[in-house]
């Protein structure tokens, strides 16, 4: 404990008053995430994430936001207290990086997780500048670095129940890791509606609020344009390895995506949040009638494809599909910017898909995310 | 106990080979039949036999998929079987297999550099490569492996010190390929787990112009040395006795059965279990440790149990399949623990 009081004194002397807009207001009420709840308290918030990977169940981690002038006291090992609005910032997912962005902290990061995979500018800018550090990726986390580094926050997520070993480990090294689990959600504005679960860190709720419903706007206008349509093209998605071909269920984000942009999604098993593995056979069998292909992986070209398996050149949906890939946007290491800034602006991605499958529809001419593949 | 001379064949053995040849064809046809998606037989039956008769997407699943799918199921159990009865014969020892001489340890280091070490290095960019690429570097990976024990094996004349040999050299590239795996990304590693799984399904009908020659001049090398396979079973001293030339007798042979096992791991990963299972069956159905009856008893059991083992991992009608190296595993275990048991010890060498 005294070695939190420690990193407690050190958070403190590196502290500058901050502008503290809106903290009267009570914060907007969550509408699409299920993953999160956000309850005001005096001089803070208590913020709670519900079963934050997937196959967890009754699983949830309470997080206790407090002001920093109003309790004086650390990280304690029963109640965990993180002061806000937080000024060194860890991201462990590139889609976290967003919600700083678009909140206008991004300048809070000290460091990232696989930097090479990263789209942000700014965030690359720091990389190359030394002023923002790699702690590595997965198990295989620099703890030492995150020690250095006097992090008042890590975001961090998991991808099963392994995850709760290294929360642990955080808390041992008296360092406040939050999960964030926006990842999980199934739908494009639950997804980018966890900025309002980002924002209170910062101070910035208010700011995530109205950010939030214009966001929220847009898109609805946008998925009302395809609403009425009877006449929707067929949609295939991804890539087989070898004799496996893994594709999202049908309750997934990118099937909602798929939906609201008026396409039908072929894969869509319904029922299924996560994504599963179908044969190759069933594969063809189920795209048979596919009139556009989307996310292949990291292919640029119908070559390449056809590098990978020349058997594709005979297959149906090879020859009668448009081929449109998300990876126009993404770093030399194969980062895709989609997953990235795309997390918070589910209206560019719903825009550039409606383009894809109703030209008419759309008033934009090019494309954000996606590039056709030739 | 050990014919010798001319084979004389049994009813029993003619009947044994009629029947495992009969089974060959059949579960063939079974696994041409039978895929993760159901079709009607007859339907099946036109896509063979008539394939301007129906859909082309149907004639497609028969013709790329499954026929080449069959053949190399086929082709992978012969390889692995045969590899894994020499290993066995020449170390004189029962659990050896194909990958006694660290092939699929070469192999696997050879996929894990490019799959894992390239993108670490190079940033990314090889995560998603072609199944020709995949294959050739494999087999980089083992033939390397294999010029590295015929060097060593010139040397040491003692077969026990290459058998330990070749396994510190599989824990070695074990520990490389773990340092490779420990700094990968989810998606690169998954990739190589599921190479390591193993795969039929994904040789193309181009790629069974490489795979079959190689195999069947396998075969044909080990059929060439089955008078020095029998001499082998007696110990090396007295084989020498025989007039085998020891050194030379046992690099063809490892040659052979290092060009079955690598190329079939090159192309469809590293498939455990048949290469050992096979030959004790074949050593228990056939009663015999004679290698003229031995190597093709061997060959049409590793087709056979290699067929069933596809047929099975289609989990027809499913829409699913299973990893081929979890099948040969759930498969085969049972088979030898209750051949095991019931002759309360490994079918003699």
């Amino acid at each position: 404990m005294k070695y939190c009081l420690i990193l407690f004194v050190l958070f403190c002397s590196c502290q500058s008053p901050r502008n503290q807009d809106n903290r009267q207001d009570s914060p907007g009420k969550e509408v699409y995430a299920r993953g999160f709840t956000l309850l005001r308290k005096d001089a803070g918030y208590e913020l709670t994430v519900i079963n934050p990977w997937e196959k967890a169940r009754n699983i949830s981690f309470t997080y206790h936001l407090k002001e920093k002038e109003t309790t004086p006291s650390g990280i304690n090992s029963g109640r965990a207290a993180i002061h806000i609005p937080v000024e060194r910032v860890i991201c462990l997912s590139t889609s976290h990086l967003a919600f700083l962005r678009l909140l206008g902290v991004a300048d809070t990061v000290t460091a990232v997780s696989g930097a090479p995979y990263i789209s942000d500018t700014l965030i690359q800018r720091g990389f190359r500048e030394g002023r923002i550090r790699d702690v590595g990726y997965g198990s295989n986390l620099n703890y030492e670095e995150i020690i250095r580094q006097k992090p008042d926050l890590v975001l961090v997520y998991g991808i099963d129940g392994e995850i709760s070993g290294f929360l642990e480990k955080f808390r041992d090294l008296g360092i406040p890791a939050i999960m964030v689990a926006e990842y999980l959600e199934s739908t494009p504005l639950a997804k980018s509606e966890w900025m309002k679960f980002i924002a209170p860190f910062f101070g910035k709720e208010r700011l995530a609020d109205s950010l939030f419903s214009e966001l929220e706007k847009r898109y609805l206008r946008l998925a009302d344009k395809t609403s009425r349509l009877t006449l929707k093209p067929g949609v295939m998605v991804g890539l087989p390895y070898r004799d496996n071909w893994w594709v999202p269920g049908g309750d997934s984000y990118l099937a909602r995506l798929i939906a609201d942009a008026g396409g039908n999604y072929l894969a869509g098993k319904s029922g299924n949040h996560e994504s599963y593995v179908i044969s190759m056979e069933e594969a063809i069998h189920l795209f048979s009638g596919a009139d556009y292909w989307i996310h292949t992986g990291m292919v640029t070209s119908k070559k390449e494809i056809l590098e990978s398996d020349p058997r594709f050149g005979k297959l149906p949906f090879f020859v009668n599909t448009r081929i449109f890939n998300n990876n126009k946007r993404s770093t030399p290491a194969g980062g895709m910017d989609f997953w990235e800034s795309g997390t918070v602006c589910p209206d560019l991605l719903l825009g550039d898909l409606i383009r894809i499958f109703h030209p008419d529809l759309s008033a934009s001419d090019s494309l954000v995310y996606y590039r056709e593949i030739r | 106990m050990m014919e010798r001379g001319n084979l004389n064949l049994s009813v029993r053995i003619r009947l044994l080979f009629t029947g495992m040849i009969l089974l060959a064809v059949l579960l063939f046809f079974l696994d041409i039949l039978f895929g993760s998606v159901s079709y009607p037989a007859w339907e099946v039956l036109q896509a063979l036999f008539a394939p301007e008769r129906v859909d082309p997407t149907l004639r497609t699943i028969i013709h790329e998929f499954r026929i080449p799918k069959a053949i190399t199921a086929l082709l992978a159990g012969v390889a692995l079987s045969v590899s894994g009865l020499q290993m066995q014969t020449v170390f004189r020892n029962p659990l050896a297999g194909p990958y006694v001489l660290g092939i699929s340890s070469g192999a696997s280091l050879a996929v894990a550099l490019f799959a894992m070490g390239f993108p670490i290095l190079v940033a990314g960019g090889l995560a998603w490569t072609g199944t020709w690429t995949v294959a050739v570097v494999a087999w980089i990976g083992s033939f390397l492996v294999m010029l590295l024990v015929l060097a060593v094996s010139a040397r040491v004349n003692d077969n026990m010190t290459l058998l330990i040999l070749g396994m510190l050299f599989s824990s070695g590239v074990g520990a490389v390929v773990n340092i490779l795996q420990y700094y990968s990304n989810e998606s690169v590693l998954k990739s190589f787990i599921v190479w390591t799984m193993g795969s039929l399904g994904s040789i193309t009908g181009h790629q069974l112009y490489v795979v079959a020659p190689a195999v069947l001049a396998g075969v044909l090398l080990a059929f060439l040395k089955i008078k020095d396979l029998n001499a082998f079973l007696l110990g090396e001293s007295y084989a020498r006795s025989l007039g085998v030339r020891i050194g030379r007798s046992r690099l063809v042979i490892f040659a052979g059965a290092s060009l079955l096992a690598g190329t079939i791991t090159a192309f469809c990963g590293p498939i455990g279990f048949i290469g050992i299972a096979a030959p004790h069956l074949a050593r228990v159905l056939f009663k015999s440790s004679n290698h003229l009856l031995l190597v093709p008893a061997t060959l049409l059991t590793g087709a056979n149990v290699m067929l069933l083992s596809d047929i099975l991992s289609q989990l027809p009608g499913t829409g699913t399949t299973l990893p081929i190296n979890s099948v040969t595993a759930l498969l085969g275990i049972p088979v030898v623990i209750w051949m095991i048991v019931k002759n309360r010890k490994f079918a003699s060498l």
